[in-house]
């Protein structure tokens, strides 16, 4: 099988080495350039610009807190993709509309790409119209397509440009790469229940007020104070969160996990939407677990069928949970398929098609693709 | 405990999104979305009995063969293929539609379709891998209940925001009709009076000038007439388009009246030099626009236009002053010829009243006989009256005689002229009536009256002078009709329609000023015309104008190679009778032999 991709791959933060590695695959005659980048490389914008603009080919991606490159995550480096196939990128930039205005301008923009069926998506992590947009996009689309993507962005909320494009860097914008040829994934997340249900009673977007007519914060503090005998001490939240995410429950056993990232001392503010009415729960796992839904992940994929490329969007918020067990994840998922290169992103918020065929954004969750 | 709680949540997840906008499509489309989320579904749909314009309705028809129309899907395709183009799923949907259940599950193709009813107007298709639970199902009977009565207020709301907008529309198409003129869609003359009105004050509130251009479309008429009227309109249209583009919002336009537009141009300059410096630029543009020729399906058209225009500023002139100088001056232009536009000044109304009076003055003379007829006898080579011209005379009580130069131009602005033509015809026909009660020598044939461009084209000529003939009991062959050639040429079928049929009746015909219309040989030809009359240009001192014999000497030929008689005008000297004689005109008209006389002496001169 011929490849999909030529990998290039450095862990210099260097301008210069991407440059080179962006000329390498150009000469090995890929069509279109995938970049996945780290956040720590801080390229001089202009000068990036100035490279970007200079490709000759059809060029996507973003800035990610980290890349993965052979079963390894660093926080340095670039990985360029020389896609052997053409695809068609479509930048959406216009996410600050109003809901119905939204639809109707990602309806009239994805109308080039309607005929395609398999697609990458990266998103300004920042941007808070990820979800509307992911529903209305596959409102469109519709079910039986398939999808990998994750949110590109750094974690200290710098509301700088993230993703790659043929114009330049840019911010706060979704990317759709339509890929002519199929794309297999396969999503887990490792994460069980440990308490609830609870209705939300309050919510709007992604920021939940009330659980059960309660402030969602003294609701959840009291769970973990009741299993954990701490008081309320400063760090409580940032020690915590990362380990008791929410989670809301579908029809089927599904858990789509939701991750907090913030709280006032009453609402907490999660990586995507929680819906009033909803039944949620506080979700907990360990590290074994979390490796053992990866390990399912790489299998489920490897039934699937031919693989080419491996392209992998793991949250950023399991590095956090797993510390320097995070590569043990990612050997996980590589050992599968020893003579395939493992390359993706560590992300903010993933992006995939559920079982059901719905797209949408997950937390806390493990993406891999193939195409 | 924990089932019941999530289906309660799924319940009031789905209820939230009911009733939360008044518009339908937007309801459904939100209730929809939340049913995929939280059912896990793969699609959603909903069919609704829809009218003939795709408008959902809540009442059932009566016809039992109705069936559901898609009406949404959330989301809109599977495997790239459209939901509403998805004739199974129609099927399937439709089958259940007309069975007794609330509830049904289908299995087609892999996929599972829960079906609900929607009141008994719709149904609601919630497509999954797996089957729904039997609770869950239940426990959407609720929902489906609310969603059928919130559709029904929606489904009203809609039809209610139809009426009031469709009222709108109607407001607004009979407002627009009121104010706009059908055919170009341009104001009318109401709806310009008004606007001039306004700029009336205006001008006199803010110390500016505004301009009223009159355009008239020149020559217009003769596409109506022989194009017919829907060439006509469409020539108007494209005139509107033209004016509307040239002026763009520097003015109001408006269709006046037939083929009359009007511009008004509001807050122009004080200064008199640079308003007329503005208003010159405005009507250089229309002018150029308007002579650019039309193309239409029908062929190409050329008009042209002259324009007058009067200026306000302040509140001395009313609107129908300003209209009513405008107008003046594009009168004024018009009889200029030459130029396209005039402004208005004082002295046209001057000019302008003497005209009137002296239209009332010719009408008066009619009433009064004023109008005499006087003849020129014709004569052959040998110095017999061979016929008469019968000209027309005014004694004017005031001025004595008037020249028919002054007064026949004023008569042909109006319909006086008919009534003169008439008169001309009656009084012809009355003196060939004495005439023929003499004893007239052989050589004398008729008598020959002028016809006009506005009598030939009336349609009952013919008999107009087929019944003066019979009514005067005269013989048809002692009247002879003499029109222009240019006056023949004007609608040169309908010309030779009615001089064969006067030709048959025995009423012949001459072809007057012949040589100067420059007419089309090929016509001449066809013409039922028995006399070529050489107009008086080529006459004078045609024994001494080389070209002039030269022409004269064609007329003559042409004459002779169609049978045609011809007579010289205009003969004033022996030698210029000398060289048609050796031409080979043989007939003659003109004061060498004789001036216009009354009708005593034509009867003393012909016994001489």
């Amino acid at each position: 099988m011929s490849p999909a991709s030529i990998i290039k791959f450095t862990d210099s933060p260097s301008l210069d080495e991407l440059n080179k590695a962006i000329k390498s695959v150009i000469n090995a005659g890929a069509n279109s350039i995938l970049l996945l980048t780290c956040i720590n490389n801080a390229y001089n914008t202009e000068k990036v610009n100035k490279t970007l603009k200079a490709c000759p080919l059809p060029l996507c991606g973003g800035i990610f807190p980290k890349i993965i490159y052979q079963g390894k995550n660093y926080t340095q480096g670039a990985i360029v993709l020389g896609l052997m196939v053409d695809p068609k990128i479509v930048n959406y930039d216009m996410l600050n509309k109003s809901d119905p205005d939204l639809k109707h301008y990602i309806h009239s923009k994805s109308k080039i790409i309607e005929k395609y069926q398999d697609f990458i998506i990266i998103s300004d992590a920042l941007c808070s119209k990820s979800e509307n947009f992911i529903d209305h996009f596959y409102d469109f689309m519709g079910s039986g397509v398939t999808t990998i993507g994750g949110g590109a962005g750094s974690l200290d909320n710098a509301n700088n440009p993230v993703i790659f494009t043929n114009q330049g860097l840019v911010r706060g914008i979704t990317q759709v790469i339509a890929l002519p040829c199929p794309i297999n994934n396969s999503i887990g997340h490792g994460w069980e229940l440990l308490d609830g249900p609870y209705l939300v009673t309050s919510s709007e977007g992604h920021f939940v007020y009330s659980l059960n007519y309660k402030p969602t914060f003294d609701i959840y503090k009291e769970i973990i104070q009741s299993r954990h005998f701490t008081p309320l001490c400063a760090d409580f939240f940032a020690t915590f969160a990362k380990k008791y995410p929410l989670g809301i429950i579908s029809l089927d056993g599904e858990i789509l996990v939701r991750d907090p990232i913030q709280t006032n001392g009453s609402y907490l503010e999660c990586v995507g939407n929680v819906p009033v009415n909803s039944m949620v729960y506080l979700l907990q796992s360990s590290q074994d677990k979390m490796i053992d839904a990866s390990k399912e992940v790489a299998q489920n994929l490897l039934r699937q069928g031919p693989l080419n490329t491996l392209l992998l969007f793991d949250c950023i918020s399991r590095d956090f949970f797993m510390g320097d067990s995070i590569d043990d994840e990612l050997e996980a998922i590589q050992s599968p398929f020893p003579n395939i290169c493992l390359v993706g992103a560590m992300a903010i918020g993933e992006i995939a098609n559920t079982p059901c065929g719905s797209i949408r954004l997950l937390n806390k969750s493990t993406v891999l693709g193939s195409f | 405990m924990n089932t019941a709680m999530h289906i309660m949540s799924i319940q009031h997840q789905l209820v939230l999104a009911i009733g939360k906008d008044s518009d339908l499509k937007k309801m459904l489309h939100q209730f929809l979305r939340l049913c995929c989320l939280s059912l896990n579904s793969t699609n959603c749909h909903v069919f609704l009995v829809q009218d003939k314009n795709k408008n959902p309705v809540h009442q059932k028809s009566k016809d039992s063969n109705l069936k559901l129309g898609h009406y949404l899907s959330f989301p809109m395709k599977k495997y790239g293929l459209l939901a509403s183009n998805n004739q199974p799923l129609a099927n399937i949907v439709n089958t259940f539609f007309t069975n007794n259940l609330a509830i049904d599950v289908i299995e087609y193709e892999s996929s599972l379709y829960h079906l609900f009813k929607i009141g008994g107007f719709g149904v609601l298709a919630i497509e999954r891998k797996q089957p729904l639970g039997e609770a869950i199902q239940n426990a959407l009977t609720p929902v489906l209940k609310k969603l059928a009565t919130s559709s029904i207020g929606s489904i009203n709301h809609r039809s209610l925001v139809l009426e009031i907008k469709t009222r709108k529309q109607i407001e607004e198409k009979i407002s627009y009709q009121a104010s706009h003129d059908f055919l170009t869609g341009l104001f009318n003359r109401m709806e310009m009076q008004q606007r001039l009105a306004k700029a009336i004050d205006n001008c006199a509130d803010q110390a500016s000038t505004g301009a009223i251009l009159l355009i008239n479309l020149d020559k217009f008429k003769n596409i109506n007439d022989v194009m017919g009227y829907h060439v006509g309109d469409k020539v108007l249209r494209q005139v509107a388009n033209r004016l509307r583009h040239t002026v763009k919002k520097l003015a109001t336009i408006a269709r006046f009246d037939g083929h009359e537009f009007i511009v008004l141009l509001k807050d122009l300059p004080v200064s008199p030099l640079e308003m007329k410096s503005i208003i010159n630029g405005v009507i250089a543009d229309i002018v150029f626009a308007i002579e650019i020729p039309l193309e239409l399906s029908e062929g190409r058209f050329s008009v042209s236009c002259f324009i007058g225009y009067e200026t306000f500023n302040d509140k001395s002139k009313s609107v129908q002053d300003v209209l009513k100088n405008a107008s003046i001056a594009m009168y004024e232009a018009f009889k200029k010829g030459k130029n396209k536009a005039l402004a208005y000044n004082s002295d046209m109304s001057v000019q302008l009243n003497e005209h009137i009076t002296y239209t009332q003055e010719i009408k008066q003379a009619l009433k009064n006989n004023n109008f005499e007829l006087h003849y020129q006898p014709q004569y052959d080579h040998l110095k017999n009256i061979v016929g008469a011209e019968a000209l027309l005379r005014w004694n004017n009580p005031l001025r004595g005689y008037e020249s028919p130069a002054i007064y026949i131009p004023i008569a042909e602005e109006s319909d006086l002229i008919i009534q003169i033509g008439s008169y001309v015809l009656k009084q012809a026909c009355a003196d060939i009536k004495k005439l023929e009660q003499l004893d007239l020598p052989d050589s004398f044939k008729q008598i020959s009256i002028n016809i006009s461009a506005k009598q030939l084209a009336k349609h009952n000529f013919v008999q107009t002078i087929i019944s003066a003939v019979e009514e005067s009991q005269i013989s048809p062959f002692r009247l002879k009709i003499e029109i222009t050639e240019s006056i023949m040429m004007g609608d040169i079928e309908l010309s030779i329609e009615s001089l064969e049929k006067l030709h048959r009746f025995g009423v012949e015909c001459a072809i007057d000023d012949f040589g100067t219309g420059y007419s089309s040989l090929a016509y001449l030809k066809r013409l039922p015309a028995t006399l070529l009359k050489i107009d008086r240009y080529f006459v004078t001192d045609i024994h001494k104008d080389k070209s002039n014999t030269a022409i004269a000497g064609m007329i003559i030929e042409l004459a002779k190679s169609l049978n045609m008689t011809v007579i010289a005008e205009g003969v004033e000297k022996k030698e210029e009778l000398d060289c048609l004689v050796q031409l080979g005109c043989y007939h003659y008209q003109g004061y060498y032999f004789s001036h216009p006389i009354a009708f005593d002496k034509l009867l003393m001169a012909i016994k001489l």
